[in-house]
């Protein structure tokens, strides 16, 4: 197998399209599947069905490579094609009630101390489970990975401005959802709590919108 | 009563819970592995006919006979046919002979007269049916098609085969045969999905009965949505669905 390490996206797209190079493809939804799981987790907050939406994608991307325009950056491509993914599922699971969402990740041990924080973390999923698609998505590319607004504009295919409406919207149900958990526990105001302790620090994707557009 | 978080809070709370989510493991980039090793390679076409056995090739005399009966029958083919043509028109009574009667006068078809082949065939019912049809035109195919998930419905994409409306399920009759029946699935899954539909396949899903629909959103992109005999009665009896 030929050393595609430094090769461009658009180049092993290229390739994968015109000469059915099976390795350049996988080259480079390696390259990226770490930020679309990330995506399609946050977005589903279910590892199952972040799994499923993200293979359904990663086929979609395989056989509509010969489709890519390059009117934008591949990773920009990918990141649509799994949001897409992801909406599918969510439709899925709208029109067929059926299993509940398996929205409990597997549970890590919690110390005394973290315990305040992880019902932190816990009322925040579940306020962002209550937002509808549109703008989860918006919150997560934005708030939760640290994406520009001009590059989830690219992704999702709306104007910066639509970005920047939904995000302010979504934040805004979402403050209101958070202090009215607060309210309806009565416990320790999850809603006013200062800044969570630990937070690694988020950044974007380094190679996300700057590889060679074709 | 609990005031709502400010920004600079609320910001934090979520790169929070956003650090509480795993990273990719190790099961899912197997299960990638596969699923890409699998995958039909890209040049192929998707496969809609049944797999044929490759034949050895006949001997000599065998295909030497084979073409003097291919010649000789469209010599027969040839001559009945101009028989038929010079017979007066009142000859054609017969239900059978009708339609083609039909056709070649120019009349509109009857209920009757629906003749139908399996190559090139054409539902009469999807030709439009007066100005106030609410759903656009869309082509019909009955490829039978098992669409195995998902990914496997962009086979319903610029499908040329029209396929052979007997070997679908009778439980998609309804759908097949009742226009205003499909229609109003049709319409149940553009409120739900948008677009408009541009193809229509009957087959299955998963082995399950299926009418699989081509809903076109823009350009190249839209949505391939698999349902099952149930949609046209008020719930979606949605089996799978992708976007392109």
């Amino acid at each position: 197998m030929p050393d595609s390490s430094g090769v461009a996206d658009a180049e092993l797209l290229r390739r994968h399209a015109t000469g059915g190079d099976r390795d350049a493809f996988g080259e480079l939804f390696r390259r990226h599947r770490d930020r679309l799981w990330a995506v399609a987790l946050r977005t589903l907050s279910d590892p199952e069905e972040a799994a499923d939406a993200l293979q359904d994608a990663m086929i979609n991307a395989y056989r509509a490579a010969a489709r890519f325009r390059g009117d934008s950056a591949v990773t920009t491509w990918l990141h649509r094609i799994v949001v897409n993914a992801c909406l599918d599922r969510v439709r899925r699971r709208n029109a067929r009630p059926s299993v509940p969402m398996s929205d409990q990740l597997p549970e890590t041990a919690m110390t005394g101390a973290d315990v305040a924080d992880r019902a932190n973390v816990l009322a925040v999923r579940q306020a962002l489970r209550e937002l509808s698609f549109e703008h989860r998505t918006v919150v997560v590319y934005i708030d939760m990975l640290g994406y520009p607004v001009a590059e989830v504009a690219g992704i999702l295919g709306v104007p910066p401005g639509t970005v920047k409406s939904r995000a302010s919207r979504a934040r805004s149900q979402l403050a209101t959802m958070l202090a009215d958990q607060g309210n309806q526990n009565g416990s320790e105001d999850v809603a006013s709590t200062s800044a969570p302790r630990a937070t690694r620090p988020i950044a974007p994707d380094p190679t996300h919108g700057k590889e060679e557009r074709s | 009563m609990t005031t709502p978080p400010t920004d600079d809070v609320l910001r934090a709370s979520l790169r929070a819970a956003s650090d509480d989510f795993g990273d990719l493991p190790p099961s899912v980039i197997d299960r990638l592995d596969r699923a890409l090793a699998e995958a039909p390679d890209l040049s192929a076409p998707p496969d809609l006919t049944p797999p044929v056995s490759p034949r050895q090739r006949a001997p000599w005399w065998r295909r030497r006979a084979a073409m003097v009966t291919a010649v000789l029958a469209l010599i027969c083919a040839l001559g009945v046919g101009g028989a038929l043509m010079t017979q007066p028109w009142q000859h054609q009574t017969s239900p059978g002979d009708a339609a083609d009667a039909n056709a070649a006068n120019g009349r509109n078809k009857t209920g009757q007269d629906k003749a139908e082949s399996k190559s090139g065939y054409t539902d009469p019912s999807e030709e439009p049916q007066g100005a106030d049809k609410a759903m656009p035109h869309y082509d019909v195919t009955y490829t039978g098609h098992d669409y195995k998930d998902d990914t496997s419905l962009e086979d319903a994409r610029g499908l040329r085969e029209t396929g052979d409306k007997s070997q679908i399920s009778t439980k998609l009759s309804r759908l097949m045969d009742d226009r205003s029946a499909r229609d109003a699935c049709l319409a149940n899954l553009v409120n739900a999905f948008e677009g408009k539909p541009s193809a229509v396949d009957f087959g299955s899903y998963g082995e399950s009965p299926a009418m699989v629909a081509v809903l076109d959103m823009a350009a190249d992109a839209g949505a391939i949505v698999a349902v099952g005999p149930g949609c046209d009665s008020g719930h979606l009896d949605i089996l799978g669905a992708t976007s392109f």
